[in-house]
């Protein structure tokens, strides 16, 4: 017993303090969070125009070509892996360009969220109800003033928690990266592999840190949303 | 005030309105009576811009407004719904405000105290920084008919305004618009409150499958209708 016990913690020891192999998670760690936290803002802003450019058109019939190409992208982006998404923008889109890698998995994981966060934030918007835009339409209310004073808020409120899933979902595809070279958690823990033989605990290690980045997020989520329940 | 020119609805092969013809001049009060179904919220929505008309024009001030001179004017024609469609994510302050700032027709602070000014007359000022959601029914359509009133406009449409409502608030709803008719607004009001429609209209409009039977003042129509459609209408509402 003793000598496993010993032996677990050498195994600890050498995938985690030696040669100073905690240093790579802590890496792997900070990219992982730029990456995550870069595109899902991406994600927000394109999700966001997206959703209103085909309600604008819904509404008024018109930006008929924009309503197309969003239609298209999110049936793309859909209908499609997102590691071939990463592949295409790293080997196809960005080939002959010099640009950081990490950029390259900035832009695919926020391209690929919006198409979700679209289709999320136009739920939203259909579960405000026609009533209040022909109230603020009566009104003399503008389109624009209309989605930001009264559906916009609404829509966002009712939809938040689905964001918060499309959050941790993106948080944890953002492991993808390694494919092509950008050193996240888990490709640091496979780098930690390589060297001790030991898959173990660099895995476990990996792991016990997107548990608490899940946790640390829907935590987070959970509080806004509280807060954010002032009507209704 | 308004005028109507040989206006058709239809929503794809449902044909709702079927040329309509017809004036409204200011002042008057006009309640639209009709069966469910008879195409009365859709004429409202045609009034004022709501939906898009299939043929036929309408004038509003003398402007066309499926032109954007005349959806400028439509401005002044504001709306309360049979759902109230207060903005839920306001408070009654909020929404009874919002309109007017946005439309910079006064500052914040003086439609604040319009606002406030308006919520005594109907005695919520006590309610003004709550949500809609912690409003009755009849708080709510008031609040509503507040918030369309705060826009000065020159003419206000009515669709069921208390149809949604329990039996006991409705009255004060009532209330409420015959005060405001007390003003002088033109007001269009589609209702089934037939005991209101005798006293609070100048003019009577009965509807039936997209196509005004009669018209005439309240006497006419409730006393001597013409028609044996409307004579069944009466018959039936008179029994329930
Ligand atoms: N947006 C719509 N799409 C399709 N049909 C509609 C729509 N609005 C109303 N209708 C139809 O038009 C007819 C008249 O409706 P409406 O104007 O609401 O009548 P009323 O208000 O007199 O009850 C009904 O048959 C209704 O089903
Ligand atoms: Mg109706």
């Amino acid at each position: 017993m003793a000598d496993f016990l010993n032996s677990i913690g050498d195994k600890f020891y050498q995938s985690f303090i030696y040669d100073d192999r905690y240093l790579y998670f802590l890496d792997g760690l900070k990219y992982t969070i730029i990456i995550a936290l870069f595109s899902a803002l991406l994600g927000v802003i394109i999700g966001a125009i997206v959703a209103l450019i085909r309600d604008y058109n819904k509404e008024h019939k018109r930006l008929l070509l924009l309503k197309k190409i969003a239609d298209i992208y999110v049936y793309i982006i859909r209908g499609t892996p997102t590691l071939l998404q990463l592949m295409i923008l790293y080997y196809v889109v960005f080939k002959s360009i010099n640009i950081n890698v990490v950029i390259v998995g900035i832009l695919t994981f926020g391209i690929n969220s919006g198409a979700y966060v679209a289709e999320i934030i136009r739920a939203g918007f259909d579960s405000v109800g026609d009533g209040q835009r022909e109230a603020a339409k009566t009104l003399g209310l503008s389109y624009f003033q209309m989605m930001k004073s009264v559906i916009f808020p609404q829509a966002i409120q009712k939809v938040f928690p689905a964001l918060g899933n499309e959050a941790i979902t993106l948080l944890k595809e953002t492991s993808i990266a390694g494919y092509i070279g950008i050193v996240e958690l888990i490709k640091a823990s496979d780098i930690v592999s390589s060297r001790t033989y030991d898959y173990f605990f660099p895995l476990i290690i990996s792991a016990v840190i997107y548990l608490f980045l899940t946790f640390l997020l829907s935590t987070i989520m959970k509080k806004v949303e509280r807060r954010m329940k002032r009507y209704v | 005030m308004f005028k109507v020119v040989g206006l058709y609805k239809n929503f794809d092969e449902v044909k709702v309105l079927k040329n309509i013809n017809l004036e409204i001049n200011k002042g008057e009060r006009i309640v639209i009576i009709g069966p469910s179904g008879s195409g009365k919220s859709t004429f409202l929505r045609c009034l004022n811009g709501l939906e898009t008309v299939t043929k036929g024009k309408v004038y509003f001030e003398n402007k066309d407004i499926s032109k954007k001179d005349g959806r400028e004017t439509l401005k002044k024609c504001g709306m309360v719904f049979q759902s109230f469609n207060l903005f839920e994510n306001q408070t009654v302050l909020q929404n009874i405000t919002l309109a007017p700032i946005k439309n910079k027709l006064f500052d914040k602070r003086i439609a604040k105290k319009k606002a406030m000014e308006l919520l005594d007359k109907i005695h919520l000022k006590e309610k003004a920084n709550v949500y809609p959601s912690d409003l009755s029914g009849g708080q709510k359509q008031r609040v509503a008919i507040i918030r369309a009133l705060i826009m000065n406009p020159d003419v206000l449409l009515f669709d069921e305004p208390t149809s949604a409502l329990d039996a006991e608030m409705i009255e004060e709803v009532l209330e409420l618009m015959k005060e405001v008719a007390k003003t002088g607004m033109t007001m269009i009001v589609v209702t089934h409150e037939l005991g209101f429609a005798k006293e609070f209209a100048t003019r009577v409009i009965f509807m039936n499958e997209g196509k005004i039977i009669e018209d005439g003042a309240p006497d006419e129509i409730f006393n001597h209708p013409k028609t044996e459609r409307l004579q069944t209408f009466l018959g039936k509402i008179k029994k329930v």
